[in-house]
């Protein structure tokens, strides 16, 4: 049973094996939306595993998954902790870009058919979507351990690019050694492609200002149009995850303890197992900001040649990339001692405080931009990372609107319906490959947007900065 | 016997019915095929041998339509049918299945692709005798 803290948190208090509590952070309204209590089940389970630090933790877009929750966060000690595969999920370092432009809306709205077409033509999309380059293996280990870097080094974008990257678009302790034939030949091909289902490309409108200062500290001014990427490490990154998933389950006897869920396998983090794992997530992790980094690029091109513009007239800058499915090495405080975790995020994003050494200069001052994307035709959010994310749920805020709808529900709810019309009423141009991608990805399969962003706000886990209506959209 | 979908918020799970153990893992691939593709649309012009061990029969399960998704994802084959499936039990190894499969590569100008399924998953997976036979469940995250 829920234990409601205050109006941001409920608790699910410690029973049978649980070495941590639990915290969930939503509403009244959400809680009623959740329906199932598959969620606080998951939140529970996870609260389970060995060296896990202080609780178990969800975002208000907490959404039945499989192991952990989606919208997930725990953290667990390195000497007695666990890495859990299923703790960062398949689609290793998923996650967003967003970039700003020097383009006001009314200098595009004339062209938007064109752009969403152009870009639709120009960025490879769809299920197992292939890119234009295969790669060698050995060109792919240097992608692996390199990340975004690689695909500057050949020309995709700018260095400056990196320096607003979670990271730097590169994880350390990557070894491509470390991930499977299998993986990395899933991989050759899917370099710089967007991939289906919730992932997409979005031209969207700054329709809202909500903190000056940090907008301006950003870039962001209203009527600006932005593109926002959400794509991940593709199938090399779920290959990944299957791999060490099941090596994991086989050898889960060795643990000893019982695991709640098989798919929760994991290994301890001082294990050559749970070692291996987070060489191959931060290879895949790599993999990911590469890949988005060349869709940034060849969005730049759609646009300077769909608009005959030049470079400088679009001003296509990164304001920032973070990835919301992964584990990391880094350092909060617990009990006033500063303590390194391995942190796990499954969709939820790192919302760091200003001040924090891991931020890019330009955002020192501000904290760092944390990209909330929506689902389609709603829009996104940008908000800034506090003090009070740092110290309560290790540096995290929620990664999306979280699903309510199954997928055979939310095709169910289409049925008859033109989603392309629905999404042209409301201004949003869209262009997808799979037939039933749309329908699966309506509106109302998802949570409120505004709500879940509203319970991080009031929480003091961000601080809102900026809404984005979105006016253009492919997805695969 | 057959399958029917389970709703998942995130995912989607199915429920398959076999009169045995040997049909309840034929119809598994069958749901797991029905899922990505049209198979009225595939041939049977390739033989395929699927060997696949497991620690349990659980183990089992997941692990054979984690290799059948394999193919598709990596080797672009579209299993259409299993004809028949060898089983081995040992001690030492845990249990083993043979499944002696058809179908053909995957040709985008005739076959369509209806979801991206990334994994089956280890979630809530079953295979329990009941009294009409088996049953087993398996989640795929889409």
């Amino acid at each position: 049973m829920l234990k409601k803290i205050d109006d941001c948190r409920w608790e699910v208090p410690m029973t049978g094996g649980m070495k941590v509590p639990g915290v969930i952070y939503t509403s009244e309204r959400l809680l009623e939306g959740m329906g199932s209590d598959e969620s606080e089940k998951q939140v529970a389970n996870v609260a389970h595993l060995p060296g896990i630090v202080k609780y178990s933790l969800a975002m208000p877009d907490v959404h039945w998954g499989y192991g952990f929750p989606i919208g997930g966060v725990a953290a667990f000690d390195m000497d007695a902790g666990i890495i859990s595969p299923g703790g960062v999920g398949y689609d290793i370092n998923c996650g967003c870009r967003l970039m700003t432009t020097r383009l006001a809306y009314d200098e595009i709205r004339g062209s938007m058919k064109e752009l969403v077409t152009a870009l639709f033509q120009n960025i490879p999309s769809g299920v197992g979507s292939k890119g234009d380059l295969k790669l060698s293996v050995k060109e792919e280990k240097k992608v692996l351990e390199e990340g975004a870097g690689w695909a500057v080094r050949q020309g995709f974008g700018t260095p400056a690019d990196l320096e607003t990257t979670e990271d730097g678009g590169r994880m350390e302790g990557a070894d491509p050694d470390q991930v499977s034939d299998r993986a990395l030949e899933r991989g050759r091909e899917q370099l710089g492609t967007l991939g289906s289902g919730n992932h997409f490309l979005e031209i969207e409108v700054v329709d809202e200002i909500l903190d000056p200062v940090a907008a301006a500290a950003f870039g962001l001014e209203l009527n600006q149009v932005v593109v926002m990427i959400h794509s991940g490490s593709r199938g090399l990154g779920y290959q990944v995850c299957d791999d060490y998933l099941a090596r994991m389950v086989k050898h889960s006897g060795e643990l000893g303890f019982p695991l709640p869920d098989r798919q929760l396998a994991c290994a301890f983090l001082k294990d050559r197992r749970g070692q291996d794992y987070y060489a191959a997530m931060a290879a895949s992790a790599n993999y990911a900001w590469a890949n988005r980094q060349m869709l940034m690029h060849w969005t730049r091109e759609t646009f300077e040649k769909t608009l005959k513009k030049s470079p400088r007239e679009i001003g296509m800058r990164l304001l920032y990339d973070v990835c919301h499915n992964i584990a990391k090495i880094e350092t909060f405080p617990v009990d006033g001692k500063q303590v390194q975790l391995c942190v796990h995020r499954k969709g939820a994003t790192r919302a760091l405080p200003p001040g924090h050494a891991a931020l890019p200069p330009a955002y020192l001052k501000i904290g760092q931009p944390v990209l909330i994307p929506g689902n389609m035709g709603t829009g996104s959010y940008v908000l800034v990372g506090t003090e009070k994310a740092y110290t309560d749920t290790f540096g995290s805020a929620c990664h999306g609107a979280g699903r309510v709808m199954s997928r055979t529900q939310a095709m169910k709810a289409s049925k008859g319906r033109s989603i392309h019309r629905e999404m042209a009423d409301l201004g949003v141009t869209v262009m997808a490959s799979g037939r039933g991608t749309l329908s699966e990805e309506i509106p109302a399969a998802y949570k409120n947007l505004d709500e879940v962003v509203a319970v991080v706000h009031r929480a003091g886990l961000a601080r809102k900065v900026a809404r984005l209506r979105a006016v253009g959209c492919i997805k695969g | 016997m057959g399958y029917r979908i389970l709703n998942h918020t995130a995912d989607i799970g199915v429920e398959v019915h076999g009169a045995t153990l040997a049909d309840l893992f034929s119809q598994a691939a069958l749901a797991l095929i029905d899922l990505l593709t049209d198979r009225a649309m595939l041939t049977g012009a390739t033989e395929k041998i699927i060997r696949i061990k497991g620690t349990d029969l659980e183990d089992l399960w997941i692990n054979y339509l984690r290799e059948i998704l394999y193919l598709f994802n990596g080797e672009s084959f579209l299993l259409q049918d299993v004809h028949r499936i060898a089983w081995e039990a040992n001690r030492a190894t845990g249990l083993c299945l043979t499944a002696y499969c058809v179908g053909e590569i995957y040709n985008p100008r005739r076959h369509t692709i209806n979801t991206e399924i990334k994994a089956v998953t280890y979630h809530r997976a079953e295979v329990k005798q009941t009294p009409a036979g088996w049953q087993g469940v398996f989640i795929v995250d889409v």
